[in-house]
């Protein structure tokens, strides 16, 4: 039963992916296509999670048959354990909240520049529900990949939603490449593996890491660490992920926020014994979280859009799951990186959607407009300030424990365990990261709920409206998760039992977060500025423009890019046709010469005929 | 020199094993009679269309029985007496078989979408036309002699440039003339390639050539240029029959042909004289040459390495369907030829592998290819722009022709090997096998790659499909023959996703 | 037996010959004969190839006798240079007539003429127009005037 309801978590969505997208004919009927499908995942996860926490152990079946390659086989499994289901079960939640919130979020025709159009919107996040649920579930790597590169294009065709903007468009392109970029690397791996192992399957993998030969698994661990970096947006290819924010915000919130770029640390976390056998891949992986995790925070700190704030926000938070995944001292540890996940998924999802709320009031992005919230939208801005203060990682509130548990662990890797220098690194820089993440949150409330709001461009003032119910009961529902997620820890899963908080850690970290907070909080409310005016200004905008890392890409990649592009030819609308031509223009460049090959003259073509036969004959002669 | 009595050269013949060769042959001889003596009225051109087809049925039903049989047997034998070799001139092996049926399978989708088109007007030219051509690479499939394969080579190769001509107009005749010049610059090279092996083995049957360029450590080695004029020999007769299978350099007439050609009868070289093209490569080189592997394997390399990028690339800058197609063939048929190149010499099971791998790709090349062309030769008759109609043609059209759009979607997707076209994915793992087997790294790093940009123009023009229309969408009422065409191949390509180990796992064992 | 540099010198003066008009001739007729030429320098090479012993070059090698087989008993070159002879004789029938329809269709047989089909060639058209879906009416079955070429169909825009 237990499997089954794996399997319908899968199914469902991808079902009401498929309906909505035949059979909806009205904007009503793919919205129920959409919550239908997302609720059916909730209660089918649900189950699973029951069973597994009732049933004990992992349980597996064949999913689609084993195909027989000759080398190797394909076990085209499906598998329950305690990490599948609690991920699964974070992951339809979200996904429904998302589906119900978006009804009112996305309502109406939109406006020329960005229509919306919502059948294909909610068809795309049903699929990528159901692709996410085939990557938590699958036990195969081919499997794992499907849903890798299913996720990958939802991810691409959502931020792109609004392709009638030039923004959106590149933004989509961005991402689509940089992940695909990474996702390379995984293909790579997974090659390795099944040529080396003989088989995908992840639990025969697992099982067989310590026999492979030590290079082999080296190469695959450090090529799936770069699809890794590539999808959680890890330095330095995170920078998609910033941009990406031209999706829709509910988008943001369950793609770029709560689950995709969760991804690659459930990636980790489910070969964590391939990563432990393989020389180096765990230590770089902890020295590129601990870059990640410092550097996003300096950079949320700068910014003034709250999208991008809380963007800046995930690439931090997720570098620290990779590094609490990171730093397990053995092969079963993942726990404080897998519990930092679910736990951030609970209240980034919050802090989105009410990011969304705040956007949708007064109609911008930027922090300066939102000002005075809490006396307009009282309620909103309690649920604004439950979500900010998991993230700091305020006790008693969700983030805290996963993220104290993650210090912890490196603590214990530094001090007790042969962590050495890398667990140092992660230790101290996940102290700091604590603090300027308490400086930003409490950057982010006082900006939002008190001060003033800035007049806005068109001189009439926004009026004050009451939110849909669509949109607050969604926030509600996470609050609960944000708050109380800890509680979990009284009699954890099977995945959650390595979670140990140490009181030195906690009281250190409580202390650094509280102080951040406290001091941004401060200066915003009695200086009556923004603690990010204290930087220098070319210091704020360096970091507001994340490192100028654009810059750097801009004139390796885009600016040649640009020039071949407008050589090429004229564009055309399609954020289809965008992709292509951002993606390979060197290549259509020379498709480009290639072409200037076909003249059109039949004995021009018999000329390459006979030189391929005279280069042929040579190299035959000199092979013979 | 004791040459054997001309009683002894008497050839037996097994008319059973022949049987899927005879039964085009038989209908050619139906269709021409009744050419000769009907009258010209419709219900005689449905009469040629069934004739037609029962001819390609009874080859089908021939390669099934025998299927059934599952003997490998041969025979237009020499008879040997003493020290000679028993050489045969035909073979029937699981090879030659599943050639066959893909040959069959592949004609008659094509024969189906032709019967309404404009180049099969004047139906029993059109049809014998095309029947000699798929006997011409049916008995290709089979032969085991030099002269048995040159034959049956220009057998399939003379009658699909006629069917190119049957346009009828400027650009067909160009297209034809393209092809044809082609065509008989390569048969140069090809016979003189034969000439240099026939000169240093003194053989003609495959048999004997392999056990006299054998690599056998017991025997003294060949001398250096004897061997040398072997090798230039298999080279050779790689670059003349490179271009049927548009290999890179040899591909140049691929796109100006297709565009050229009625659609269907671009179906018919993108799927028949492909796979003709593979079983004259396969019978000469893997099985005809094994000890001259070390020299046309890495020449392989090279040309399939060329061959799917310069593919690609191209591809990804058209705008025509068929041209976009035609660049797509070349592109697919570098993956087919991709595993042919690590083959080694002395390891007969390596080279078995590859040839499996290379015919298994083809014939999920083949489901897909045949399942797009249906849709493009539907929108071809119904389009304005006829034959040079861009990809634009196709904006929006899943929502006025839902199946026809899923067809084209699904066969896109198995070309490009992204799921759910499953069996096109297992395809591309069928075809690293072999070269992550022969540790040819650079190859599986240029392939690899390829995977990439393959995907670009795949994707865009199924994206094409659900973008919003913008006017007016084509609609359309399809004829029995495309209903047919279009079902059938669309079924394959779900079957063989449904069930890859078709591709993967059973075509390489069977045929190993 | 023949010493065999002379025939193969032959061959390969023909075979040079044959490449040369197939690659520099601008008249098709002209190419055809180039091909002809190929084809005769095959069938030196196979008459020549009909007077070794059994065997071939192989068995005339160090390890000849070794390998030595009873002859082929389809006498390998003569009859594989018939063969040819034959298909060389259907192509260019073929071969004709396809020209003979480029006569009529474009009134020239120089090839440097007959290249619109080329993606290199001035007249090719990279952006074909789509072209307006006729009305309903009168929409499907007629297919398109014979004299629709890309440039034509440009031309509509």
């Amino acid at each position: 039963m237990t499997v089954t309801a794996a399997i319908l978590t899968i199914a469902l969505p991808a079902v009401a992916a498929v309906c909505g997208l035949l059979f909806a004919r009205s904007r009503t009927a793919a919205a129920e296509w959409g919550i239908v499908g997302a609720l059916g995942a909730v209660v089918a996860s649900a189950v699973e999670a029951f069973g597994v926490a009732t049933g004990g152990s992992a349980a597996s079946i064949t999913f689609l048959g084993r195909v027989d390659l000759g080398v190797g086989t394909l076990a085209l499994d499906i598998r329950t354990d305690s990490l599948s289901s609690s991920v699964s079960l974070a992951v339809a939640v979200v996904a429904a909240c998302v589906q119900i919130y978006s009804t009112a979020y996305l309502h109406g025709e939109g406006t020329p520049e960005a229509p919306i159009r919502y059948p294909a919107y909610a068809a795309t996040v049903s699929l990528f529900t159901a692709a996410m649920m085939l990557v938590v579930h699958a036990d195969d790597l081919i499997l794992l990949l499907v849903g890798w590169e299913g996720m990958g294009i939802c991810s691409y065709l959502l931020i792109g939603h609004h392709s009638e903007r030039a923004t959106a468009r590149a933004a989509a392109v961005k991402a689509f490449l940089v992940t695909r970029a990474g996702d390379l690397g995984v293909m790579a791996a997974v090659v390795l593996l099944l040529g080396s192992a003989r088989t995908t399957s992840i639990r025969a993998l697992i099982a067989a890491a310590e026999e492979l030969p030590a290079s082999t698994v080296t190469a695959a661990a450090l090529l799936m660490l770069l699809g890794v970096i590539g999808k959680s947006a890890q330095f330095p290819l995170h920078t998609w992920l910033p941009d990406a924010m031209e999706g829709p915000t509910p988008v943001s919130a369950l793609i770029h926020a709560a689950t995709m770029v969760a991804a690659g640390v459930f990636l980790v976390a489910r070969l964590l014994p391939v990563f432990f056998a393989a020389d180096g891949a765990l230590t770089i992986a902890a020295i590129v979280a601990s870059i990640t995790m410092l550097g996003a925070a300096l950079a949320a700190l700068a910014q003034d859009d709250l999208k991008r704030l809380l963007a800046y926000s995930t690439i931090s938070q997720v570098a620290y799951m990779l590094a609490g995944v990171a730093v397990a001292q053995d092969a079963g540890e993942a726990a404080p990186g897998v519990f930092h996940l679910l736990t951030h998924a609970g209240f980034k999802a919050l802090l989105f959607l009410v990011a969304g709320c705040c956007i949708h009031l007064v109609n911008s992005n930027l922090m300066s407009r939102m000002g005075g919230m809490g006396r307009t939208q009282p309620a909103l801005m309690v649920l604004l300030g439950l979500g900010l203060a998991a993230l700091a990682g305020i006790p008693p509130f969700s983030g805290f424990w996963s993220k104290e548990a993650v210090l912890t662990a490196a603590e214990h890797a530094a001090v007790e365990g042969d962590g050495g220098l890398v667990a140092w690194i992660v230790l101290v820089s996940g102290v700091l990261t604590a603090l300027v993440t308490g400086v930003y949150s409490g950057r982010a409330f006082s900006l939002v709920a008190f001060g003033d709001p800035a007049p806005s461009e068109d001189g009439h003032e926004t009026e004050v409206h009451r939110l849909p119910r669509a949109m607050m009961w969604p926030l509600w529902v996470l609050a609960v998760p944000t708050v109380g997620l800890g509680l979990v820890l009284l009699s954890p899963p099977d995945i959650l039992h390595g979670v140990h908080v140490s009181w030195l850690t906690a009281f250190t970290g409580t202390l650094v977060s509280l102080a951040g907070v406290g001091w941004s909080l401060t200066v915003t409310r009695i200086g009556g500025k923004d603690v990010a005016d204290a930087l220098p200004p070319g210091v704020r905008a360096f970091l507001r423009d994340g490192y100028r890392l654009d810059d750097v890409q801009d004139a390796l990649v885009v600016r040649p890019y640009r020039a071949l592009a407008r050589l090429a030819h004229a564009g055309d609308q399609e954020v289809v046709d965008f992709y292509p031509r951002g993606s390979v223009t060197v290549a259509r460049w020379a498709g480009l010469k290639l072409r200037r090959l076909q003249a059109g003259m039949a004995n021009g073509y018999v000329a390459w005929v006979v030189l391929g036969a005279v280069a042929a004959g040579l190299a035959g002669v000199v092979l013979s | 020199m004791n040459y054997a009595s001309g009683l002894d050269t008497v050839q037996s013949v097994d008319w059973r094993l022949l049987a899927p060769v005879l039964g085009p042959v038989v209908a050619v001889a139906a269709i021409l009679v009744l050419d000769a003596i009907g009258p010209e009225r419709p219900g005689f051109r449905r009469l040629h269309d069934v004739l037609a087809v029962l001819g390609l049925v009874g080859a089908g039903a021939g390669v099934l029985l025998l299927v059934a049989d599952g003997t490998t047997a041969s025979t237009l034998c020499v008879p040997g007496g003493g020290l000679e070799l028993p050489s045969c001139s035909y073979l029937v092996s699981p090879l030659t078989l599943t050639l066959q049926g893909l040959v069959i399978a592949g004609a008659l989708v094509c024969l189906l979408l032709a019967v309404d088109g404009r180049a099969a007007i004047d139906r029993a030219p059109h049809h014998v036309l095309m029947l000699v051509a798929v006997t011409g690479a049916l008995s290709l499939a089979g032969a085991r002699d030099l002269i048995t394969i040159v034959v049956a080579f220009e057998t399939a190769s003379l009658p699909a440039i006629a069917l190119v001509a049957l346009r009828r107009d400027a650009p067909g005749a160009q297209g034809a003339f393209t092809l044809l010049l082609t065509a008989v610059g390569s048969l140069g090279l090809l016979l003189m390639g034969m000439a240099l092996l026939v000169l240093s083995t003194g053989s003609v049957h495959l048999d004997r050539i392999v056990a006299a360029l054998a690599t056998d450590p017991n025997l003294p080695q060949l001398s250096g240029p004897v061997r040398a004029v072997a090798a230039l020999g298999a080279v050779l007769i790689l670059a003349g029959v490179g271009f049927k299978m548009s290999a890179v350099p040899f591909h140049l007439w691929t796109p100006d042909t297709y565009a050229g050609a009625p659609l269907p009868i671009a179906a018919f070289l993108s799927v028949v004289s492909k796979t003709a093209g593979l079983a004259a490569l396969v019978v000469l080189l893997p099985v005809g040459l094994p000890g001259l592997a070390g020299v046309w394997a890495p020449v392989i390399g090279v040309v399939a390495a060329l061959t799917v990028t310069f593919g690609n690339l191209v591809a990804m800058r058209q705008t025509v369907a068929v041209r976009l197609l035609a660049w797509s063939t070349v592109a697919q048929a570098g993956w087919v030829l991709l595993p042919l190149s690590a083959a080694r010499p002395g390891t007969p099971s390596a080279v078995r592998a590859a040839t499996a791998a290379s015919v298994g790709y083809l014939v999920a090349y083949a489901a897909a290819s045949l399942a797009a062309f249906s849709v493009v030769v539907i929108v071809g008759r119904r389009h304005p722009a006829a034959e040079e109609h861009s990809i634009e043609a196709y904006r929006g059209l899943a929502r006025r022709e839902p199946v026809a759009s899923a067809v084209l979607a699904f066969a896109l997707a198995c070309l490009a090997g992204l799921p759910p076209g499953i069996v096109g994915l297992m395809a591309k793992v069928v075809v690293f096998r072999p070269i992550v087997g022969a540790t040819s790294w650079w190859l599986a790093g240029i392939a690899a790659v390829n995977v990439v940009f393959g995907l670009v123009y795949y994707v865009r023009w199924g994206a094409l499909l659900f973008s919003p229309a913008s006017g007016r969408a084509l609609t359309w009422r399809v004829s029995v023959g495309e209903g047919l065409a279009l079902g059938a191949s669309g079924a394959a390509c779900v079957a063989l996703s449904v069930w890859p180990q078709a591709v993967a796992g059973l075509l390489p064992t069977v045929l190993r | 037996m023949i010493h065999l540099a002379g025939p193969v010198v032959l061959a390969a003066a023909l075979a040079g010959a044959g490449v040369y008009g197939l690659l520099a001739r601008r008249n098709a007729v002209l190419v055809l004969i180039g091909a002809e030429l190929l084809l005769n320098a095959v069938n030196v090479l196979l008459v020549t190839a009909g007077t070794l012993p059994a065997g071939g070059l192989a068995a005339l090698s160090a390890g000849g006798p070794a390998r030595a087989t009873a002859g082929d008993p389809l006498l390998p070159g003569p009859v594989l240079a018939i063969v040819v002879i034959t298909i060389a004789a259907a192509e260019i029938g073929l071969a004709l007539a396809v020209v003979l329809l480029t006569f009529r269709q474009r009134g020239t047989s120089d090839l440097t003429e007959l290249r619109e089909l080329g993606e290199g060639s001035p007249t090719y058209d990279e952006h074909p127009d789509a072209g307006e879906l006729p009305p309903p009416a009168s929409a499907p079955e007629t297919p398109p005037g014979d004299d629709r070429t890309p440039s034509a169909a440009g031309a509509v825009r």
